[in-house]
C-alpha cells in the first residue's frame, strides 16, 4: 500500500472558542453526564445497560460533534 | 488447523514489515523515527487508532466487564472515547509546534520551548519510567492468548519470540513497519471481534436472555473515580511519548485533525467485545485466569481456523504496540538522555536500547501473572503529568523550565504514592490529585514571573 498523499494545501479548520466548546466541551458533556444520568435508570435497551447503550451511541454522536466543530472552523480559516 | 492460519497472519505481518523497508525514505534517524514526517492519511490513522486496539484493551475490556459489568465498560469506553476531541484539538497544534522546532520526540518539544536540558532529561526520563509496565503488559497479553490455545510452549520461549520479532520488524524498517503491520492486525482484529460477538449472540439467543434488571445502587464515591479515571485517561493518551512520534510522522496537520473526526467510529467493536464477555458471565464457563475471558469466548463459539486467526491478529496486535513504544523508548534514551550523538548514533543507539528493553519487558512477563488492568492505571498517573509542561509549550507561555520540572517530579510522587497507599480522598483518581498539584505548582510560577521587557 503507498503512503497515500494528502492535499495538504486545503487550509486546517481554525480552533475557536465556538469550535472548542462543539468539538471539545459537548462530548465530554455527553459522554460523562449521559452515563451518569443513565447509569441510574433501569431496564434494557437493545439488549445492553441503559448506560452502556448511550456510550454505544456516543460513539457516533462524538464524530458528529467534531465534524461540526470543523465545519465551523472551516468557515473561520485563513 | 489454527495453528495453519495463525502462522499465515504471522507470515503475512513479517511479509509487511518487510514491503514497508522498501517504502522507506533517507534511512537516517528522522525517516526510522517518524518516516521523515512523510506518512499519508490512512497509514496515521492506523498508526494512531492502535493503542483503541491493542491486546490491552480487547483482553481488558472482557475481563472488566465480565467482572465489574456496566461501571467498568463506562470507564473503559468513556476515556477512548474523549481523548479523540481532545486529540482533536491538540495534536494539530503537537504537529506545527514538531514542524516548527524538528522535534522527533516528546522530550524535543520541552528542550526546544523552555531551553533546558534538565529538563529535557527529567522529562525523558519520566516517559521512560512509566512505559516499562506497557511493554510487560503487551507481553502477557500474548502469552494469555496463547495458553487459551493449549500449545505447548512456555512463556519463556513465547516471550522470547515475540520480543525477537518486534525488534526484526523495528530493525527492518522503524516506525513505518508498525504503521503497514497496523492495517493487517486490525482488518484481522475487526473481523475477528465481529465474528465472536455475533457467535456469542447466536449461541445465547440474545437479546432475549437478558433480562432487565434494576439499576444497581452506585455510590457518590464510585461515580467520582469513574469521572475523574475518565478526565485522567483521555488527557493522558493523547500525550504519551508514542502518541506524539505518531503526530509527527503525519504530512500535514489538517490530516492530523480530520483523522481525529472518524477514530470514534472504529470503536464499534466494543459492542461485539461487551456481547463475548456477557456470553462467558453467563454460561457460568470456568475461567482459569482473569485475562483469559476474551479467548474462552472465542475458543467456545468460533472454529479452529478461525481461532488461529484470533489469536494471530491479538498476537500481532501486542507486537504493534510493542513496537510504536519501542521506537518511542529508543530515541527518548539515545537522543534525548544520551545528548550529542551524531545521527547514526541515535539510531544504533536507539537499537540497543531497544533490544535491552525488550529482554527486560520479555523476562518480566513471563514470571508476571496480576492483571492488565493494574498495570494500565500505573502508566497514566505518570504520563499525564507531562500535561502542564506540554499545554505551556503548545500556548507559547514562558514559564520557567525548573518549574515545570518541579510539577512534574511532585505530580509523579503524589500519584504514585496515594496509588502505594491505597488513598484516593473522595474517590478522586491519585493521578488528578497529582495533575492539581503539578498544575498549582506550575501557575504560580507562571504569574510569578516578571513580564519580559519589550
Amino acid at each position: 500500500m503507498p503512503d497515500t498523499p494528502d492535499n495538504a494545501h486545503e487550509p486546517r479548520s481554525a480552533t475557536t472558542p465556538l469550535t472548542l466548546v462543539v468539538g471539545l466541551g459537548l462530548p465530554y458533556a455527553l459522554v460523562i453526564g449521559g452515563f451518569l444520568l443513565f447509569e441510574h435508570v433501569d431496564g434494557v435497551v437493545f439488549g445492553f445497560p441503559p448506560a452502556v447503550a448511550w456510550l454505544f451511541a456516543c460513539m457516533v454522536l462524538v464524530p458528529c460533534c467534531m465534524a461540526v466543530a470543523w465545519w465551523l472552523g472551516r468557515a473561520r480559516a485563513p | 488447523m489454527e495453528f495453519l492460519s495463525f502462522g499465515m497472519v504471522i507470515a503475512a505481518s513479517i511479509a509487511l514489515a518487510v514491503y514497508a523497508r522498501m517504502r522507506r525514505g533517507s534511512g537516517n534517524a528522522r525517516d526510522f523515527f517518524v518516516a521523515s514526517g512523510q506518512l499519508g492519511g490512512l497509514l496515521v490513522f492506523f498508526l494512531t487508532i492502535g493503542e483503541t486496539y491493542s491486546i490491552g484493551s480487547v483482553l481488558g475490556f472482557s475481563t472488566g466487564v465480565y467482572l465489574h459489568g456496566a461501571a467498568f465498560a463506562g470507564w473503559f469506553m468513556g476515556y477512548i472515547l474523549l481523548s479523540y476531541p481532545v486529540g482533536f484539538v491538540l495534536a494539530p497544534l503537537l504537529w506545527q509546534l514538531g514542524r516548527r522546532t524538528g522535534s522527533m520526540t516528546l522530550a524535543d518539544i520541552f528542550r526546544a520551548h523552555f531551553s533546558s536540558r534538565l529538563l529535557e532529561v527529567v522529562v525523558a526520563a519520566n516517559a521512560v519510567a512509566f512505559l516499562l509496565p506497557l511493554g510487560q503488559m503487551q507481553f502477557t497479553g500474548l502469552i494469555s492468548v496463547m495458553r487459551s490455545l493449549h500449545w505447548h510452549v512456555t512463556p519463556a520461549v513465547l516471550a522470547g519470540a515475540g520480543a525477537g520479532m518486534t525488534f526484526g520488524w523495528v530493525a527492518l524498517a522503524g516506525v513505518r513497519a508498525p504503521a503497514y503491520v497496523s492495517v493487517l492486525k486490525d482488518v484481522l482484529l475487526v473481523l475477528a471481534i465481529v465474528a465472536g460477538g455475533s457467535a456469542a449472540l447466536l449461541a445465547t439467543g440474545l437479546p432475549a436472555a437478558y433480562v432487565a434488571a434494576p439499576a444497581p445502587a452506585v455510590p457518590a464515591r464510585q461515580d467520582m473515580f469513574v469521572v475523574s479515571t475518565i478526565v485522567l485517561q483521555s488527557l493522558g493518551l493523547c500525550m504519551t511519548p508514542q502518541a506524539v512520534a505518531f503526530v509527527f510522522t503525519a504530512r500535514s496537520a489538517r490530516m492530523v485533525r480530520r483523522n481525529q473526526i472518524l477514530m470514534p467510529l472504529y470503536m464499534l467493536m466494543f459492542p461485539f467485545l461487551y456481547m463475548i464477555a456477557e456470553y462467558v458471565r453467563r454460561r457460568g464457563l470456568a475461567v482459569p485466569s482473569a485475562n483469559d475471558v476474551f479467548m474462552l469466548g472465542i475458543t467456545t463459539t468460533l472454529p479452529p481456523w478461525m481461532q488461529g486467526i484470533v489469536a494471530g491478529g491479538c498476537a500481532v496486535s501486542a507486537l504493534v504496540i510493542l513496537a510504536g513504544v519501542c521506537l518511542a523508548i529508543g530515541p527518548l534514551v539515545s537522543r534525548n538522555m544520551l545528548h550529542g550523538l551524531s545521527d547514526r548514533g541515535q539510531r544504533v543507539g536507539a537499537q540497543v536500547v531497544i533490544g535491552i528493553y525488550l529482554l527486560l519487558c520479555a523476562a518480566g512477563a513471563a514470571g508476571l501473572g496480576s492483571i492488565m488492568v493494574t498495570l494500565n492505571n500505573l502508566y497514566y498517573l505518570g504520563m499525564i503529568q507531562i500535561a502542564p509542561g506540554l499545554l505551556v509549550a503548545l500556548c507559547g507561555w514562558r514559564v520557567p523550565a525548573l518549574a515545570i520540572a518541579a510539577g512534574l517530579v511532585a505530580g509523579d510522587g503524589l500519584a504514585v504514592g496515594l496509588y502505594s497507599a491505597g488513598l484516593m480522598p473522595e474517590g478522586i483518581n491519585p493521578g488528578l490529585i497529582g495533575l492539581a498539584v503539578n498544575t498549582l505548582i506550575v501557575a504560580t510560577a507562571g504569574l510569578r514571573r516578571p513580564p519580559r521587557a519589550r
